[in-house]
């Protein structure tokens, strides 16, 4: 094969990739807008959860050892820690997905 | 909103303008980029592959697609130029991946005529220059 042939090869299959790519995104696109929506709207219960669990932990941990607001603040600056990571790893998870269906 | 700019496609063989163009979407070689109106003036590499037009409503379908084998992409006030070896402009992308294998089993036909005439030449020209030998020596 010339380097005519391997030209045109090459520019019938990126331009066949492409069609097969935006077939696809038309055919995901409404069920991932949901999707989409879906993980947007649980995005703040990722850091809210924690947090309160962390705060209430504490709280408990604070009134059995009588040690003050100590261990409810340490909770739930380790809560808010913890709901950042999930926060991360949701938006890094979604902007893969979301590459991968860009056409 | 800004207006609608044009896009002006050159190649070798000739020069076409598509005016009512809303946005642009093309390949780089760093990855997809789009261009919508107002852009700022910009010059970027345009990869071979798909550009997709996006059209403003009246008259012409409101997607096409352009097929180039790569070359440059120019941004500027009003209009978007690019600078190509080759193009072929399709509103449907089926139609255009059609017209690809048409174009390509087209080109290899041509090519394999030549290399056959090639090797009769080719033969043609060893048996005159043995027949050419032979006369030397004698």
């Amino acid at each position: 094969m010339n380097d005519l042939s391997r030209g045109d090869q090459e520019l019938g299959e990126r331009v066949e990739g492409y069609r097969r790519r935006e077939a696809r995104a038309r055919t995901e696109s409404v069920g991932s807008v949901w999707r989409t929506v879906g993980r947007v709207g649980a995005l703040g219960w990722l850091i809210a959860i924690p947090t309160v669990l962390g705060i209430w932990v504490g709280h408990a941990l604070d009134r059995a050892w009588g040690t003050g607001v100590t261990w409810a603040l340490a909770l739930l600056l380790c809560g808010v820690g913890v709901g950042v990571s999930f926060l991360w790893f949701t938006l890094r998870e979604v902007g893969d997905e979301l590459k991968e269906e860009e056409p | 909103m800004s207006e609608p700019f044009a896009l002006c496609v050159s190649t070798p063989r000739d020069a076409t303008r598509i005016e009512g163009v809303t946005r642009l979407r093309f390949e780089a070689p760093d990855g997809l980029r789009g261009v919508w109106p107002g852009h700022e003036p910009a010059s970027f590499v345009l990869r071979g592959g798909v550009v997709r037009l996006d059209h403003a409503p009246g008259g012409r379908a409101p997607t096409s697609y352009l097929a180039t084998e790569g070359g440059f992409l120019e941004v500027r006030a009003g209009e978007v130029q690019v600078v190509s070896r080759w193009a072929a402009a399709h509103t449907e992308l089926e139609a255009l991946v059609a017209f690809l294998r048409q174009r390509r089993a087209r080109r290899q036909g041509v090519d394999e005529e030549a290399r056959r005439l090639f090797e009769r030449h080719e033969l043609a020209t060893r048996k005159a220059l043995a027949g050419l030998q032979r006369e030397v020596h004698r």
